[in-house]
């Protein structure tokens, strides 16, 4: 419970003078104070910014800070002292136009806001470097797949697979670009039901040297060593607990070390990590328990066939990845020399190594759509600057009477500049504030409604760098919106200024300020066919078929082991068939919306030649499956009770593998040969075709697929239920039922709605959609507001103009008109403008869309169709209020 | 700014703060404390900037004085300054809640000090 340290930081820097320590002291002491009192939340902390930010202006409009100082040291303050003057004249200026001052600064306070919300998931995931130290020198090593070396195009990013540990230490001996790697490998233990259901508990295999290498220490006791692994003479796993596992089944116990806890295997706790221990996600996910060390020494780490584990390594100072990279693929072809029998893959080509920084490989390829997105919330954020530039200009013009009478009486060009650009400056620092506030609130949102396959994303903060260049970029904005203005504001001609503030209108600045309007149409038009785009491609990937119906079905994963599997199965679901609501129940190896796990290599009986190289999703399934799922069979049968162990192997295959591997024909009665590993592997026959069902994601399209019956091959491991139970209940009592069989120990996992699975795979694009959707529509708002006020301030400037106009004979219906040309002239130039940038950006969205063109016709013509009618409501009150104006009564106006 | 620093009377923000000078009398009276009891006192909020200022602006008058104190490690090891109430502080306080309760006396139905403590809009004005 301290003070947040970056306030402290940034108070450090703004209250100066001997007498800074005191406030700054009374600020600390009042947190301490809320934060016992209320605890230290989010509330707490932004309850105190908003003190700490009165406490600041209060202080600083005051001149307490310059009197104190000026008192303490005589020779400062004199120049100064003037500038402090001006610029609390200009504040107080500012809160007497508080529409325009909250205007400025909300628009400001939306685009930093957006960019910082953003900029704060760029910084977690691409920016800032692993916790460890000299992280950027940690690697990590495995095997590569020849012909599958790389990741995607042009990221630099290897496709590491899991190597032997035996020929880890191999190529590590031989690599002089790395220090020794240690093995690295996780997995999930079953621990049996204690009356909440069984547990599987995550556990990390580590060799030793692994925590020496990421530079943590114990937080209690030791690290394990050899010694701690599980032998027959004492049959317990020495184990480090996370801080979070120690809190939770130890209650924080301080003298934990040395006791132990069983489930199902024996753990003796030797050391709990610290408390801020990062967990290398790549290596051992995130949540890992219980750490162990691992015996590179031991029957199954020698055996180079189980590649299982992957390398973490440092490199040595002053060497590159590249050249680290050349150095491991020599070695593992040398490697592959010495030891051909666990260097090559099933078909026989030779492995090879692969390195990527720890940071890349637990960052993997999610860089770039959130780079897109801040290009996104950057174009939001230029828009938000055009427009209050927009409005500066308009109060630059009206403030011109005023700037000329201050010039005339002997004010220097500079300081009149200075004092605008000060105006803007302050204007985007309070827009800064919003806008972290924004930030705070977005990054909120983002954690509540974002992705949670993002990696990375429990880092996602708005933190002391964060602040600071959120800071930065309000300043650069400021700057950048303030120094026009001022500029022109300043240069003016004095005499035609005079004359101006006394008499009428003009219309300088009509043209620059049109241009800003266009300019905003154009960047609200470019985010609003993005947005289109990715609503039409998310509207095709919903429209998609799925080819079964997750209406009314609940899946679970059930890691059933028996002696006769196929025949435990059907007793399984007997029992969860007997559910009330329960109408029907199956099994397979693998669902639809999941990875398959299984994949087959399949064949033509009568082909002959190479082996296929790689697998297709193969489905081990209950007779029940194809109905339960809603698959439609369109030839021949299901599985049924004639498909034994012993009968004839069968098989029924998707259409799109009937018509790849038989065109028209039809399959039924053809042979298949399944291969095996080792041994001519089998010949199925096939008996049916099932309609194509969705694999993995709908984007990823429907590959060839394989359905085996369960008793004829290995038992599947997940659960379809047919109900239209409420999941709450319905655990409970699939739970009870399963107690009541012989397989109580079994864990019901990931018990889920099929809907809520659709839901899950689909969350990358809705999200998308909302993000961008969401940064459209205040793009469009801000521009259609922006063009308003041009308008308006238009139309109100040239009241005597108008009325001249009417007053020679023109009727309303001209200068109506009048206005609504001058609307379509910024509308007509946005919307080019728009256009041309939108679709030279197209080829970024490229990616993010599924079966829509980047160029897509409709979508492009609803954004335009869209902005076109926020023109229009922007156009139409101003051309209205132009057209009532009464001749008689505005020549009469006085400028 | 301007304004004659002597002659002018309290403002209530002043009152306020000479007040909980007075209730802090036996003890260490800086920033925390006097916001603190303020806020306890009236349920006003205000920021630790305000105080300081008024008591900036009380000390030019000479009705309170200060003294740095003690650091100590809750405030992150920085030093507190200490006020006191002047005599010539306590008589304008005196004096200015007299002038109140006179002239409130028998316009309001309850006792003349109980008015409504919300008048920070007059404040600020000045």
């Amino acid at each position: 419970m301290t003070h947040p340290p970056w306030i402290a930081r940034v108070l450090a820097r703004l209250i100066r003078g001997p007498d800074a320590e005191v406030l700054r002291g009374d600020l600390e002491e009042t947190f301490q104070l809320r934060a016992r009192q209320d605890g230290s939340t989010l509330g707490t902390r932004i309850v105190h910014l908003g003190d700490v930010l009165a406490s600041l202006t209060r202080w600083w409009l005051s001149g307490a800070w310059r009197r104190r100082e000026s008192r303490a040291n005589p020779n400062s303050g004199g120049l100064m002292r003037g500038t402090g003057t001006e610029l609390r004249q200009l504040w107080r200026g500012l809160l007497r136009r508080p529409g325009y001052a909250a205007m400025v600064v909300l628009t400001l306070g939306l685009g930093i806001g957006a960019t910082t919300t953003i900029y704060s998931v760029v910084d977690a995931i691409l920016v800032r470097a692993l916790p460890y130290p000299e992280a950027s020198r940690l690697v990590m090593i495995g095997n590569t797949v020849p012909g599958e070396e790389w990741m995607g195009a042009g990221e630099g990013l290897q496709r590491i697979e899991p190597i032997a540990t035996a020929n880890l230490l191999d190529i590590g001996q031989r690599v002089s670009a790395l220090t020794r790697p240690v093995a690295v490998t996780w997995s999930r233990w079953l621990a049996p039901d204690r009356g909440n259901g069984p547990e599987l508990i995550p556990v990390a295999m580590v060799s030793e040297g692994f925590f020496e290498l990421l530079g943590a220490k114990p937080g209690l006791g030791r690290f394990p060593t050899l010694s701690d692994a599980w032998s027959r003479e004492s049959p317990s796993w020495g184990a480090m607990i996370t801080y979070q596992g120690w809190q939770r089944r130890f209650g924080g116990d301080p003298k934990i070390i040395g006791k132990q806890i069983n489930l199902g295997a024996t753990f003796t706790i030797v050391g709990v990590l610290p408390r801020g221990f990062y967990q290398p996600a790549a290596l051992v996910g995130s949540d890992a328990e219980f750490w162990m060390v691992l015996d590179p020494g031991s029957p199954r780490q020698q055996d180079r066939r189980r590649r299982e584990v992957h390398g973490l390594a440092k490199l040595r100072p002053g060497v590159s990845l590249e050249r680290a990279r050349a150095e491991l693929a020599a070695a593992q072809a040398q490697l592959v020399r010495d030891e051909p029998a666990g260097n090559l893959t099933r078909d026989g080509k030779p492995l090879g190594a692969g390195i990527n920084s720890l940071r890349d490989a637990t960052v993997g390829s999610a860089g770039r759509p959130v780079l897109f997105f801040l290009g996104a919330a950057l174009l939001l954020l230029v828009l938000a600057g055009t427009n209050a530039a927009n409005l500066l200009l308009v109060r630059g013009l009206e403030r011109e009477g005023e700037l000329a009478l201050r010039r005339a009486l002997g004010a220097s060009r500079g300081r009149l500049t200075a004092g605008l650009v000060a105006e803007s400056l302050s204007l985007s620092l309070a827009g800064g504030v919003v806008g972290l506030g924004v930030g705070f609130v977005g990054v909120a949102l983002f954690h509540k409604f974002g992705p949670t396959t993002l990696p990375r994303l429990a880092e996602v903060a708005v933190n002391e760098r964060i602040a600071l260049a959120s800071t930065l970029l309000s300043l650069l904005v400021g700057l950048g919106i303030g120094v026009v203005p001022g500029i022109r504001a300043s240069g003016a001609d004095l005499l035609a200024n005079l004359r101006a503030s006394l008499h009428v209108v003009t219309l300088k600045g009509t043209r620059l300020r049109t241009a800003l309007a266009a300019v905003q149409l154009a960047l609200a038009l470019v985010l609003g066919i993005a947005a289109s785009l990715l609503f039409r491609s998310f509207v095709q990937l919903r429209s998609e078929r799925l080819g079964f119906t997750p209406a009314n079905l609940v899946a679970f994963a059930a890691p059933l082991k028996a002696e006769r599997p196929w025949e435990a199965w059907d007793e399984l679901l007997d029992a969860i068939r007997a559910v009330p609501g329960v109408t029907a129940a199956a099994a397979g190896s693998n669902l639809p919306l999941q990875m398959p796990d299984w994949m087959p290599r399949v064949e033509r009986a009568e082909q002959t030649g190479d082996a296929p190289g790689a697998g297709i999703p193969g489905y081990a399934v209950t007779p029940g499956f194809f109905a339960a799922a809603g698959i439609p069979i369109l030839q021949g049968r299901a599985f049924d009770s004639s498909d034994q162990p012993n009968a004839a192997p069968v098989a029924i295959v998707n259409q799109t593998f009937a018509r790849a591997n038989f065109g028209l024909r039809s399959p039924l009665g053809e042979r298949l040969r399944m291969l095996a590993d080792n041994g001519p592997g089998r010949e199925l026959v096939i008996v049916g075709v099932a309609g194509d069902v969705v694999q993995r994601r709908v984007e990823d399209g429907i590959a060839p697929a394989l359905y085996v019956p369960h008793t004829q091959h290995f038992a599947g491991a997940q659960v379809l239920v047919v109900t239209t139970r409420e999941l709450d209940g319905l655990a409970a009592d699939l739970r009870r039922a399963i107690a009541r069989t012989r397989f109580a120990a079994m864990p019901m996992l990931e018990l889920s709605s099929m809907e809520q699975r659709l839901a899950v795979t689909q969350a990358s694009p809705r999200f998308q959609l909302l993000l961008i959707g969401a940064f459209a529509g205040a793009a469009l708002l801000l521009s259609a507001v922006g063009l308003y006020g041009t308008l308006a301030f238009t139309v109100r400037s040239r009241v005597k103009e108008l009325g001249i106009r009417m007053a020679m004979g023109a009727d309303q219906g001209m200068i109506y008109r009048l206005v609504l040309r001058q609307g379509f002239v910024v509308l007509g130039i946005g919307l080019a403008a728009g256009l041309a940038a939108a679709l030279a950006a197209s080829r970024l969205l490229q990616g993010f869309l599924y079966r829509v063109s980047p160029a897509d016709p409709l979508a492009i013509l609803v954004a335009v169709g869209v902005t076109a009618a926020a023109v229009l409501l922007a156009v139409v009150r101003p051309a209205r209020r132009a057209a009532r104006i009464d001749p008689m009564t505005s020549i009469r106006v006085e400028g | 700014m301007g304004g004659s620093v002597t002659s002018r009377g309290l403002g209530d923000f002043e009152q306020l703060i000479l007040l909980a000078l007075l209730d802090l009398r036996d003890a260490e009276a800086y920033g925390v404390p006097i916001r603190d009891s303020i806020e306890r006192r009236t349920g006003r909020r205000i920021s630790a900037g305000a105080v300081y200022t008024a008591l900036d602006r009380l000390s030019r008058r000479g009705l309170v004085s200060s003294r740095l104190g003690e650091p100590s490690a809750e405030r992150g090891g920085r030093r507190k300054r200490i006020y006191r109430l002047e005599p010539a502080g306590a008589r304008m306080l005196e004096q200015s809640v007299r002038v109140l309760a006179d002239m409130s006396r028998g316009l309001l139905p309850r006792p003349a000090l109980q008015l409504p403590g919300n008048s920070s809009r007059s404040m600020r004005k000045r």
